[in-house]
């Protein structure tokens, strides 16, 4: 098993993953400053 | 009798408090080393959809029974249980969530000393040196042999004998957590989150860039350690295990099931939204655990050990990757010490914000139900944790004991009861309401279905695998740590049973069922 080095799927997995967690910041902190300032403006 | 409640002071506080919560020793250890035991990449599969069926449902539930709690002045599931359920019984399941959460940090608190010392240790170069031999074993034997000095467990006999700087150090942290608690939810919590968090991201991201750039004299580097941990091995996903560890993992990660989520939303003002907050919180765990968690111990193992080597000991448990593997990995690189000061220091933080968030349905409960002051509360607090956690620090066996029936099958239970309370009991149609009303986000419908009939499903199916898995091993232990503990958390059951009863008496004025 020495030299189990990252292949195609554990790279493609592992890029989903990251993808998906940052996508999942970005969309609720983006939602949350979003929320804020329409409240100032209203 | 009641004390005004507090709030939040703001809302990247509340965010960044919730977030703390829920990272914590897990997030760094406990998560690689389930991912490359079951799987690799394709654990992710199971994983992900573990977090939408049962881990973002059941924290949105959390979230909804701590603002409903907001509405009423309450801010545990003692009171919110008896709201929902006209059923004498409702307040004393509820107290689940006072009592789950106030007994794991008995000895939460103690392993969190442990990262403090080893931080100091780590600082001072008091750590163990060793020269690099061709045996991973007689290499990390040290280091085996500093953990079992510092937490007593060589002792003869049931009794541990830890020496007495443990027993500082863990009078240290008991305080340290004590004054945070001390200060109050916006003024001691929030602010240490808001401290906290940016310093255990700023620390994980720099051992992320100092794990990336090592390289072992046989070449390994950082994308062999990736490999071990992300290259999928599709077979697992037709091993119901796999999926079992995978939901476990998510239940854990998200620290739900421990009534501290639920005491957390009741600080929230009762038209706040819950929806986006509590997406928010599980967006930087999740960040904290798969992007940074995944990077740091196992791929650093890998390219010091070896696969093989760090498959041997990732299977005796995250501890050994934490707490020896790490440490020996630092004893010899350039800056070593440095690194791994920054490593524990990390966890130590991790530690504190989790243990804070523990420790306050307690005080919540003291606040809220009794009629206590902050101060007075916290006061009782300290008492109770300072007593209790001798039993972690001095009998053997007692933590794990403790630690099977509250910290693994005790959070299902609880989580469970959250679940059937709110969407079976009280009146799934009014359950929903009060889930979507005031929130920045629409939930989608999808998800009635799923906090009504899916989660729940998948926890009694968790709850019933655990117990066959587990629990014949774990009742057939008969020494006198299990049975101290035990006993512990048979007194604290009925000991939390009268106190409800007295207090429900004198709030009614009347005899409580």
């Amino acid at each position: 098993m020495e030299g189990h080095l990252l292949n195609g799927y554990g790279a493609f997995f592992m890029a989903l993953s990251w993808s998906i967690v940052i996508a999942l910041n970005i969309y609720s902190f983006y939602k949350i400053l979003y929320n804020k300032n329409k409240k100032q403006e209203d | 009798m009641t004390v005004k409640r507090e709030h939040w002071g703001t809302r990247l506080g509340l965010i960044l408090a919730v977030a703390g919560n829920a990272i914590g020793l897990g997030n760094f250890l406990r998560f690689p080393v389930q991912a490359a035991d079951n799987g690799g990449g394709a654990f992710m599969i199971p994983y992900m959809v573990s977090l939408i069926l049962l881990g973002i449902p059941l924290l949105w539930i959390e979230w909804a029974l701590g603002r409903f709690g907001s509405k009423k002045g309450h801010g545990t599931a003692v009171a919110v249980f008896d709201y929902l359920w006209k059923n004498p019984i409702a307040k004393y399941i509820g107290f689940l969530g006072v009592l789950i959460p106030l007994t794991v940090v008995v000895y939460y608190t103690y392993i969190e000393s442990w990262t403090l010392l080893y931080s100091f240790f780590s600082l001072i170069g008091g750590l163990p040196s060793t020269p690099l031999t061709a045996d991973v074993h007689d290499y990390l034997q040290p280091f085996k042999n500093f953990l079992i000095e510092k937490t007593g467990e060589g002792s003869e006999g049931f009794l541990l004998n830890p020496p007495l700087e443990t027993y500082l150090f863990f009078l240290i942290t008991l305080i340290i957590n004590l004054y945070i608690l001390y200060r109050g939810v916006s003024a001691g919590i929030e602010k240490v989150a808001k401290i906290a968090m940016p310093l255990i991201f700023i620390m994980a991201i720099l051992l992320m860039v100092r794990v990336f750039t090592l390289t072992s004299p046989e070449g390994r580097n950082f994308l062999d350690g990736l490999g071990f941990l992300w290259n999928p091995d599709f077979s697992a996903l037709t091993n119901p295990k796999v999926w079992l560890a995978a939901a476990g993992q998510v239940f854990f990660t998200l620290s739900v099931g421990f009534g501290a989520i639920l005491t957390y939303a009741s600080y929230i003002k009762p038209d706040d939204d819950i929806a986006i907050n509590g997406l928010a919180g599980a967006s930087v765990n999740e960040f904290a655990e798969i992007i940074l968690g995944g990077s740091i111990a196992i791929v650093a193992s890998v390219i010091f050990f070896g696969v093989g080597a760090t498959a041997t000991i990732a299977s005796h448990g995250a501890f050994d990757l934490g707490f020896m593997a790490l440490p020996a990995i630092f004893a010899n690189i350039p800056y070593g010490q440095f690194f791994s000061f920054v490593w524990f220091l990390l966890l130590f933080f991790a530690g504190v914000t989790s243990s804070i968030a523990l420790c306050q349905p307690a005080i919540a409960f003291l606040e809220d139900e009794i009629g206590f002051s902050r101060q007075k509360s916290v006061i009782l607090l300290g008492i109770f944790l300072f007593l209790a956690s001798h039993i972690p620090i001095f009998i053997k066996g007692a933590l794990g004991e403790i630690d099977f029936w509250v910290g693994t099958i005790g959070l299902v239970v609880f989580a469970l009861f959250e679940a059937v309370i709110f969407f079976w009991i009280y009146d799934s149609k009014k359950a929903w309401e009060e889930m979507i009303r005031d929130n920045d986000i629409k939930i989608p419908k999808l998800f009635y279905y799923i906090m009504k009939y899916v989660a729940p499903s998948f926890l009694i199916v968790i709850l019933i695998s655990w117990v066959f898995e587990y629990l014949p091993s774990v009742l057939s232990k008969t020494d006198i740590g299990a049975w101290t503990a035990r006993g512990f958390l048979l007194f604290l059951s009925v000991a939390g049973i009268i106190i409800i009863k007295l207090v429900w008496e004198k709030k009614n004025g009347r005899t409580s069922s």
